[in-house]
Order: C-alpha cells, then sequence, then structure tokens
C-alpha cells in the first residue's frame, strides 16, 4: 500500500527530490565506507528516472503552450525550451518545505518537552531522596 | 533440484482460501531455494483450506479457535517456529521462482531485521486491478527504491516479507491493534532501532480485488490502517528522520489531495470551467515514466499503457476511501476494529 495518494502530490514532489539528491547523500556515505556499486547503480537508476520526469513535465508543458498559441487561445508561443511555470513549482516546494520543516519541529518540541519532563522528574527524585536533617548537629 | 534453506520457515495464514492456497504452497516448495517448512494456519476456514494445503506438500495448524485476523493467525504460529529467519506470505499470494533465493541475502547483514519484496497483481483484468498493476509498478518501482536508498521503506508489505525471528519476537509479533499489521510491524522495528530492506528483484504476485466490493474491502483495511498506525506510531516516527518525512507527507497528500479531487475540483468546474476537470490527469505524462521504465524492465509496455487509464479511476476510489477514514478515526472517533478480508 501508499501513504497518501500515489501521483505527483507533495508525495511525488517529495520523491523526485529525494532520488535527484540521492547522489550526494551517496557520497557522504562513501566517505564512511557505507556505500558499494550495487547502490550506486540503484541511485543513478532513480536518478535518471527523476530526471527523465521532470523532462517530460516540461515538455507536457512546452507542447501544451504551443498548442494553446496555435489555438490562438494566447497570445505567444513559448521561445525557449524551460516551460515549466516557476511560481507554481515554487509554491509547492514551498509547502513541501513547510510540511517538512511543521514535521521536524515537532520533533524539535517533543524533545523539549520530554527533556523537561525529565529534568523534572529526577529532580522530584531527588527531592525524596534529600536526607532528613540531623537534630544532633542542630 | 532446489535448495533447502533450513534457517527458514514460512508462515501461511489463511481462512477460506482452498482455491488459491494449493498454488501458494506450491510456489514456495518449487522455487530455487525452499524453505525447511511450509506452515499453514488454517483459521478454522469451513471450505477445505485445510485439504487443500496439506495436499500441496505444506504441514497445517489449527488455532483452538478462529483468531480474528491475519495478524492473530500469524503469531498464533510464531509460537512453533523455531529457525533463525520466518517468512510471511499470503495464502493468495504466489512467488516468483527465484524470489526466496534473492530476498533471503538481505538478512545477512545483523541490523537487517526484515526484508520485503516487489509485489505485483497476478492476474491483471477488471479496472481495479489494472489499476493496481500500474499503482504498483509506480509505488514499488519507483517511491520504495526511493525509500530504500535512505533506508526507510515505508512498509514491509505482508503479503510477502521475511524477518529475523528474534527481532520479530522482541517486536512483539504482529499485532492486531491495527488494520494494517505490516506498517506497525514495520514501524516498530523502525523504533527499535532495526533495519528494513526492500528488494525489488524479489518478486510476488497477490491476487488482488477484481471487483468494487473485494476492493472496498481491502481499501477501507488499508486506509483505516494508515490512519491507525499514524496515530499509534507519530511520537516514534518523530525521530526517524526520513520516515518521518515520508509519513508527514502522504498523510499531508491523504488530506489535501483526497479533498482535491473529491471536491475542490468538481466544485470548480462547475462553477468556473470545465476544463479544470483536465486536472485530474494534468500528472499523468510524469507518471507515466517510472511506468513504463518498470514496465520495460518487465517487457510489459502494451500491458502497462492499456492498463494507465484504470491508475486514475482507483486514485479517486482511494481518495473516497482515505477520506472515510480521516472522518470516522479522527472526527467521529469510531475506529474500524473488525478484520474483513477482502484479499
Amino acid at each position: 500500500m501508499s501513504a497518501g495518494l500515489p501521483g505527483l502530490g507533495l508525495g511525488g514532489l517529495f520523491a523526485v527530490i529525494s532520488a535527484l539528491l540521492a547522489p550526494l547523500f551517496e557520497l557522504s556515505r562513501m566517505r564512511r565506507g557505507e556505500s558499494s556499486p550495487d547502490r550506486w547503480r540503484q541511485i543513478w537508476r532513480q536518478f535518471f528516472v527523476a530526471i527523465a520526469m521532470v523532462a517530460v513535465l516540461n515538455l507536457t508543458m512546452l507542447g501544451a503552450l504551443h498548442l494553446a498559441s496555435a489555438l490562438g487561445l494566447i497570445a505567444t508561443a513559448p521561445s525557449g525550451i524551460l516551460a515549466i511555470p516557476l511560481a507554481p513549482v515554487g509554491i509547492t516546494a514551498g509547502l513541501l518545505s513547510v510540511v517538512l520543516l511543521g514535521a521536524k519541529l515537532a520533533h524539535g518540541v517533543r524533545e523539549i518537552v520530554r527533556a523537561l519532563a525529565a529534568r523534572r522528574a529526577s529532580r522530584s527524585r531527588g527531592i525524596g531522596r534529600e536526607p532528613l536533617p540531623d537534630s544532633s548537629q542542630r | 533440484m532446489n535448495r533447502i534453506d533450513e534457517r527458514l520457515t514460512v508462515i501461511v495464514p489463511a481462512y477460506n482460501e482452498s482455491e488459491s492456497v494449493g498454488e501458494t504452497v506450491e510456489s514456495l516448495l518449487q522455487g530455487t531455494v525452499r524453505p525447511s517448512e511450509v506452515v499453514v494456519i488454517d483459521d478454522c476456514s469451513t471450505d477445505g483450506t485445510r485439504e487443500a494445503a496439506e495436499a500441496a506438500g505444506a504441514r497445517v495448524v489449527v488455532p483452538p479457535e478462529n483468531t480474528g485476523s491475519k495478524a492473530g493467525a500469524q503469531t498464533f504460529a510464531l509460537a512453533g517456529v523455531s529457525t533463525e529467519m520466518v517468512m510471511a506470505v499470503d495464502a493468495d499470494t504466489t512467488l516468483a521462482p527465484d524470489a526466496i533465493e534473492t530476498l533471503l541475502p538481505a538478512l545477512d547483514d545483523p541490523a537487517v531485521a526484515a526484508a520485503c519484496g516487489f509485489v505485483l497483481p497476478k492476474d491483471v483484468d477488471s479496472v481495479w486491478e489494472r489499476g493496481r498493476y500500474v499503482e504498483y509498478l509506480l509505488s514499488f518501482g519507483f517511491f520504495k527504491r526511493v525509500q530504500d536508498t535512505y533506508g526507510k521503506p515505508l512498509i514491509a508489505s505482508g503479503c510477502f516479507s521475511v524477518y529475523r525471528t528474534a527481532e520479530l519476537r522482541k517486536a512483539g509479533g504482529w499485532s492486531n491493534r491495527t488494520m494494517a499489521e505490516d506498517m506497525d510491524l514495520t514501524w516498530t522495528l523502525y523504533a527499535r532501532g532495526c533495519q528494513v530492506r526492500f528488494v525489488p528483484e524479489a518478486v510476488s504476485y497477490p491476487i488482488e480485488p477484481h471487483d468494487l466490493g473485494f476492493l472496498s474491502k481491502q481499501l477501507r483495511r488499508w486506509s483505516h490502517g494508515f490512519v491507525q498506525n499514524v496515530r499509534l506510531h507519530w511520537q516514534p516516527l518523530l525521530g526517524l528522520g526520513y520516515l518521518r518525512s515520508v509519513v508527514a507527507v502522504g498523510f499531508w497528500d491523504a488530506v489535501i489531495a483526497s479533498l482535491a479531487y473529491l471536491i475542490l475540483l468538481p466544485a470548480l468546474a462547475v462553477l468556473v470551467d470545465p476544463l479544470i476537470l483536465f486536472a485530474y490527469l494534468i500528472d499523468a505524462p510524469v507518471i507515466l515514466v517510472p511506468v513504463l521504465w518498470q514496465a520495460a524492465n518487465r517487457g510489459e509496455i502494451g500491458r502497462a499503457l492499456s492498463s494507465f487509464p484504470s491508475f486514475f479511476v482507483l486514485r479517486l476510489v482511494n481518495g473516497a476511501f482515505m477520506l472515510s477514514a480521516l472522518f470516522r478515526e479522527f472526527v467521529l472517533r469510531r475506529p474500524l476494529l473488525v478484520y474483513e478480508k477482502g484479499h
């Protein structure tokens, strides 16, 4: 089963970005001696699939814009080869960052709460163990 | 002649599976590597499951009464397992001949407690099976491979996974506290510091729901299971780096994408412009890339292309069940508690 809905929602974007960044992470694993040729083969495979996904998205947009131009729906046809609109991509990437940072923030808050609770618990245990005042010393 | 791996026991939970369990057992015994024993847990079936399993060569155990869930039947059998590794295979699932041989080496690393393989529908005929076929090509062929690169496959699928028996016992076996015992177990293993691996070369073929009735039972179980597991494991999940991100993003999509597909887009199509309905297919070309890549490796491009439209129908149905599960679990506080089989 999949979490969420498979497709190009945030989950799809996250998988594509993960695949594109995987070679960088593998370099750090390689420095620690935890990499292997088989892992690199897998990583490059995913990397090129992700590249192909981005390229197909761009080609689809390019085709759609040229079609719209030919039909007179938009004034001018795109002049370059890049057609992916940056604003929606930026908004989606921003949203993804918010979700990921939100989860990380929740982790941080939980760690702080746990640390405070542990400190409070150890303090109350410490108070319990404090020796009673010795009346002979008075 | 196949080789017997004495370190492995396969357990097959079965309830009224007489039509498929024989083929499952045969595929387990006829692979290039076979387990020391195949144990079928006949969960008090009434259709001759026991006879079919025994005829195919399995040892059959029967609990004193119906355990009520797959998890219950599997944990009942786990008590009698004495081998180092135990594999769980569904009674409606057959394996590729080299599946066991390909999957087992993942457990050579002592840090790895579980490993799972690739899943593809055995039959690809109805719209639901075709949709599931494309969904699996995408999920197992791209998403899960990427998750494995980061050391955190989301889930060791219940229909075909192998476990280190000692770690499985320490984790308490399969629990029936959620409707997705495989996700529960996978996340429990991660929380205990164990590793889980995905081996795409090891392929299994479960029977997927062929009609909407069976599909509904399965999707209800899966969607409630996901929500229940997020609720149960959210605290340990927060400390699990990449898995935390996968679940957070998946949960976001489960809520927002489902709302967009089922409410926002139809509303905008009515109120603004019917062309907005094209948004349902906006990611089709991008999804097609990993699907065709995986299908090409299997020589199944024609099947993938002809099945592709079904994926978008299935995705809508998935969204409806996900929204329903979220509403029932979080708003109505009416969790799904009864395990209803539907493949």
